[in-house]
């Protein structure tokens, strides 16, 4: 857990002695990990270690569930997020989500986009028109759906499916996205394209992605934390975590022994 | 005969326990794996494996008919356990015969001890049955860890141990063939690690077939790979076998260029 | 771990002493027999149909023969206004026997019923799915669900003596006896069908919609009215359709506070009388069985079953394309492999994070509304029950003592108790109870279990398989949404005219019958969603250590089952203890009946008998004897709530021993 080794890059968020219960069951156990700005950090560890409990935290989706409670921070610019006086919904505002199923609504290419931003205030047609195409185009989906923007979403494969969910975020202009295995149902090459725009995302925005996939991980992420049975075992740089990892619970896991 | 060749040459196998010939299964018009010629031996570990949607799990069930029990299955070619053509075998005896392990550990939600003897009853088992039960309950390494509670409900145990139950309640009947179905893709790795070390014990006294998908395991404990993989053609999609070698040879010196990428893709 | 030393196996094939053949007969027998208990809801079908037309063919002739003189046609059926077929008719005319009237009552009912009951079931069923804790939803849905549970003498009384005086006093034309009243208890009597399927339909809706709407910072509201209802509206039209089906052929409500004189009347603050209560006037009246009296009661029953039957089958078709709609909800239609090789472009994204303008308050206060309307939406039903309860107790509890319950019927209130109502009615159940298990388990384990093979065999096309299966689950969807005077009218043809040989008439079997008849589509359909939820892992297990198909569903399936099986058949004998209408019609002319089945030199098969409800609808027709009607309610609630709380206690030992995998 060695902060100096994101000095040099400004903090976006970062995490405090951060505590998770699903009822008496201790989930996340004093979790400290930093989230450098602009840069990709991967969580990842075999099922069951809490990669995906901790990302949900950072928008509070776990609220949504009765019976979890929490102890400690999460700072967003300095701000803890998990503080009682702010709105959830604020921060959901600000941290987008893209999830591990494509889920677009059962509602057409071009409402799955302009709903969201609708909510955050945007009714002007032509306002609207350009913000849809413009995160279409984000999403490397543009040229694709151009001409059938008033299909349901469904009509699309699986690998353009997750890409307009991540339209979909990236519409609303979150400062953090937080993906969820976002390829674990997609075949290769659909994986592979979500990979090349993750690449590409990361000069606009701060990314977290929970990956079970460790060539994924090395090929998209800036830092890892590795976290077994709810604890982070080791944080650092990727290339330190798979290169020369400090933690024999790390080299295991990384090695295949288990998982 | 085309059996000995196939022994002699590719395989050195103590026996033949299970032959399939021009094995061909399809849901209603669809194949869903294609012609599958191949022996599987007695006393010895055969893991099938490859992608999903290859079939896999659909020619496993064959063996003991599980696929009779979902309709509109058909089968063609032609099926041997230890000689006899399973379509010639009384279903019921057959399942006694080859047993299964699941996916997902599928205890009886009765006693521990009922999930054993229950197999034991309706196959008219003549020996004692609380002695049997006993027997294979310390096969499985369970005994010792539920042996003050065999009258409480199976699902109380966690999953490692309600897949061992099942396994016990398997071997109980004293099978000569064991199918297993990913038995440890639901569970935590120090239940897998238990369960891997003791199929590798059991292939002495039974032949066992397993599916799996974690190509760790299948080389730690097979002794020969059976590699399916998902081919197109005419509109349909099916499995059929792609390299059938000993553990050794596949994973060292893989013949075919899929399973090649297979085990590429899936290790490191 | 390493194997036990010295272990052994034994592979002696004699330690196996199983007989396959006796294996193989038990098997054969089982699946024969639940076969043939399989036929009895197409034979229930069949014969409704086939009385039904037959009777009306000949109160047609009758009405022709009687109307010679004065010029009757068949087109009088629909072309009368009127609706006079009780009276006798003066010299030289002939009767009027135009269904219209009663079409219309029936229809002015259902349609205030929807009215009423669609706002608040939908508003309920969005409470109970997205703004309660599951613990309290789990309070609060069988409270709701009382309602229905309330015998509809009951509320039909309530209807009368409480509500229509309310409404007087909102609008001061009403009448005594009304349509508006009707229609608007009705409504609450059906909002519990909407509910149901309100909240199945909600909490099918992929659990991935909610993460994701609220991802998008959504709030509560704007999730369920932009995203959950437009996904959902499907079936809750299906759901109004079934509820105004089942509001369009309530009998006691409509008989109790709406009159009995039939009127072509628009205004709902008219009396009126709907088919339904014709229906039961006729058959509860003292006439011979070839009268045009008794059979007009079927040439309006034919009416009401095929209204009635075309309202369930667009309902039942509509909710079951809802249903697999959302199974396949999500998944890709469109093949991914032609897609994979387009060319994916990237462009540069601008994130601008400043321009959007602060959340609005308003979206905080929809929220607040929405809330706010669901939880008023369960008010209603809330008040109507409190009612019932509180009044029926301050009129009758000074009736309900010991002597009460051993006393019978009595001209002389202070004289009177329910003793043979109560063992008759007890009596009945059990009857009831013993066919439905023994037919009703039959039936839905052949259905269940056998059925798809067996047909397979025998017409070797899985799509028209698939197809007569899914006619079956259809037809006893609509069986069970049927009126029960319907079965009432089968009742009385079937058993206590064709059948007075075996049955000795209006008897204690008769009714029991009928009863068994109306509730076995509802039996069955519970108990094959209590053996469908049995996982099939299970099955397989059992089959995997070679139990045969009868082994694995005696020895696995009906174990595992059990408790929703019991669970459903006292949810049955809940029904069947309150029914009225149906009984009604086998009893006949309801007369003092001093004597419990038992007592009776017939034997307790082939004697007369009363029940509670029926004993209600008799005492609430006197003024002298209300406040004993009052008395008979809360045992009768009493007894429906402890039915109902038992069979959610087991439904409950159900839930606890969920299958963790």
């Amino acid at each position: 857990m060695d902060r100096t080794t994101i000095a040099r890059e400004k903090l976006k968020a970062e995490v405090v002695n951060f505590n998770f219960f699903y009822g008496n069951f201790h989930a996340l156990k004093n979790i400290n990990i930093t989230v450098a700005e602009k840069q990709v950090t991967a969580l990842i560890g075999p099922s069951g270690c809490g990669k995906s409990t901790l990302l949900r935290a950072f928008n509070r989706m776990h609220e949504l569930y009765p019976g979890t409670r929490h102890e400690g921070q999460i700072l967003l610019e300095g701000q803890d997020i998990m503080a009682k006086d702010v709105d959830p919904i604020e921060v959901r505002m600000r941290i987008g989500m893209v999830f591990q199923k494509p889920n677009p609504f059962p509602k057409s290419i071009y409402e799955n986009i302009a709903y969201g931003l609708r909510i955050r205030g945007i009714n002007k047609k032509s306002t609207l028109d350009e913000r849809v195409e413009q995160a279409l185009r984000g999403a490397a989906l543009w040229d694709e759906v151009k001409d059938r923007l008033d299909k349901p979403g469904f009509s699309l494969s699986g690998g353009q499916q997750q890409r307009l969910c991540i339209a979909r975020t990236l519409a609303t202009s979150p400062e953090i996205i937080l993906f969820d295995e976002p390829t674990s149902a997609l075949d290769p090459i659909a994986t592979n394209s979500i990979e090349e725009l993750i690449q590409e995302l990361r000069n606009q925005v701060t990314i977290l992605i929970v990956t079970h996939n460790m060539q994924q991980a090395t090929r998209v992420s800036d830092y890892t934390a590795f976290m077994y049975l709810g604890e982070v075992v080791e944080f650092d740089k990727t290339n330190f975590i798979f290169g020369s990892p400090t933690q024999q619970r790390t080299k295991d896991y990384i090695s295949g022994q288990f998982g | 005969m085309r059996t000995e060749q196939l022994t002699s040459t590719i395989l050195q196998g103590e026996g033949v326990s299970i032959s399939l010939e021009n094995v061909t299964v399809f849901y209603g018009i669809n194949p869903a794996i294609q012609d599958v010629t191949m022996e599987i031996f007695a006393n010895s570990v055969t893991a099938f494996i490859g992608a999903s949607g290859c079939g896999k799990t659909t020619l496993l069930r064959c063996i003991n008919r599980m696929n009779d029990l979902i309709t509109n299955t058909q089968i063609t070619g032609e099926i041997r356990v230890l000689g006899e053509d399973v379509r010639k075998l009384d279903p019921i005896d057959l399942r006694r015969r080859v047993g299964m392990v699941f996916q997902r550990p599928n205890p009886f939600p009765t006693s521990i001890y009922e999930n054993i003897a229950m197999g034991l009853k309706v196959n008219g088992f003549k020996g004692d049955i609380a002695e049997q039960v006993e027997k294979y309950l310390r096969l499985v390494g369970l005994y010792d860890e539920v042996k003050d509670r065999l009258k409480s409900n199976a699902l109380q145990l966690s999953g490692g141990q309600q897949q061992r139950l099942c396994i016990a309640r398997s071997l109980a009947l004293e099978p000569e063939i064991i199918l297993m179905d990913e038995p440890c893709a639901s569970l935590d790795p120090i239940s897998s690690i238990k369960i891997d070390n003791l199929i590798t014990q059991l292939k002495k006294y039974f032949t066992v077939v397993i599916i799996t998908h974690n190509l760790q395991q299948a080389a730690r404990i097979a002794d020969r790979i059976a590699f399916f993989k998902v081919v197109e053609s005419g509109g349909a999609r099916f499995g059929v076998l792609d390299e059938y070698a000993t553990s050794t040879d596949f994973f060292t010196k893989p013949k075919s260029a899929d399973s090649y990428n297979y085990i590429n893709t899936r290790i490191g | 771990m390493t194997l036990p030393d010295k272990f052994t196996v034994d592979n002696n094939k004699s330690r196996w002493t199983i007989d396959h053949g006796f294996v193989n007969l038990t098997e054969s027998i089982f699946s024969g027999v639940s076969a043939i208990l399989a036929t009895v809801p197409v034979l229930v079908f069949l014969a409704i149909i086939g009385f039904m037309i037959y009777d009306t063919v000949s109160f047609f002739q009758v009405f022709l023969e009687e109307g010679k003189e004065a010029g009757a046609s068949l087109l009088n059926f629909f072309g009368d206004k009127e609706w006079s077929v009780m009276f006798e008719p003066p010299e030289g005319t002939r009767r009027q026997i135009g269904v219209i009237s009663l079409i219309l009552s029936s229809g002015i009912v259902a349609l205030i019923a929807i009215v009423v009951a669609a706002p608040l079931g939908t508003l309920s069923a969005i409470l109970v799915s997205e703004f309660l804790p599951k613990r309290l939803s789990y309070f609060l849905v069988p409270v709701l669900n009382l309602i229905s549970g309330i015998p509809t003498v009951v509320l039909g009384a309530f209807a009368f003596f409480t509500f229509s005086p309310l409404l007087q006093r909102l609008f001061p034309d009403t009448q005594p006896y009304n349509l508006l009243s009707s229609g608007i208890i009705v409504g609450l009597f059906v909002t519990p069908i909407v509910l149901g399927i309100g909240i199945n339909a909600i909490t099918s809706v992929p659990r991935s919609y909610f993460e994701a709407a609220h991802s998008l910072g959504l709030r509560k509201h704007e999730y369920i009215l932009k995203i959950v209802l437009p996904t959902v509206m499907p079936a809750l039209i299906a759901a109004f359709t079934l509820a105004g089906s089942r509001a369009f052929g309530e009998t006691m409500i409509p008989v109790l506070a709406s009159g009995l004189t039939p009127q072509f009347t628009l205004n709902p603050l008219n009396a009126g009388q709907t088919v339904s209560s014709f229906i039961f006037q006729a058959a509860t009246a003292a006439v011979g069985f070839d009268t045009l009296e008794f059979k007009s009661m079927f040439a309006a029953g034919l009416v009401l079953f095929l209204l009635t039957l075309i309202l369930n089958s667009i309902g039942n078709l509509s909710r079951r394309n809802f249903a697999s709609k959302m199974l396949s909800m999500g998944v890709s239609q469109v093949d991914d492999s032609g897609t994979q090789t387009a060319q994916v472009v990237m462009e540069e994204v601008h994130l601008t994070q400043s321009n959007f303008r602060p959340a609005s308050p308003l979206r905080q206060l929809g929220e607040v509304v929405l809330g706010a309307l669901s939880f008023i939406s369960v008010v209603p039903i809330g008040l109507v029950l409190l009612f019932l309860v509180v009044s029926n107790w301050r009129q009758g509890a000074k009736y309900l003592n010991w002597k009460f319950m051993t006393q019978f019927a009595d001209p002389d209130p202070e004289q009177a108790g329910i003793l043979a109502a109560l063992v008759g009615n007890l009596w009945l159940v059990f009857i009831v109870i013993v066919i439905l298990i023994i037919v009703g388990l039959g039936a839905a384990i052949f259905l269940e279990e056998y059925a798809s093979t067996f047909l397979i065999r025998i017409f070797k096309n899985k799509k028209l398989v698939n197809g007569i299966e899914t006619i079956l689950e259809i037809n006893l969807d609509n069986l069970s949404a049927l009126p029960t005077i319907i079965y009432g009218v089968l009742g009385v043809e079937l058993f206590v005219r064709l059948g007075e040989k075996f049955t000795g008439g209006r008897t204690v079997i008769s009714g029991a019958l009928t009863l068994a008849v109306l509730a076995l589509p509802f039996m069955i359909t519970t108990f094959r969603t209590s053996l469908r939820n049995v996982p099939s892992a299970l099955r397989y297990a059992g089959y995997s250590v070679g139990m045969s198909k009868f082994q694995v569903i005696l020895q696995i399936v009906i174990p595992y089952a059990f408790s929703g099986l019991a669970s459903g058949v006292l949810l049955a004998s809940a029904i069947t203890i309150g029914e009225t209408a149906a009984l009604g019609a086998v009893v006949g002319s309801l007369g003092l009946i001093s004597f419990t089945p038992f007592q009776n030199q017939t034997g307790p098969f082939l004697s007369q008998f009363v029940t509670i409800p029926l004993q209600i609808y008799i005492w609430t027709t006197k003024p002298t004897t209300i406040p004993l009607s009052s008395a008979a309610i809360i045992v009768l609630l009493g007894l429906i709530l402890i039915l109902g709380s038992l069979s959610l206690f087991i439904g409950n030992l159900f839930q606890s021993k969920t299958y963790e995998n």
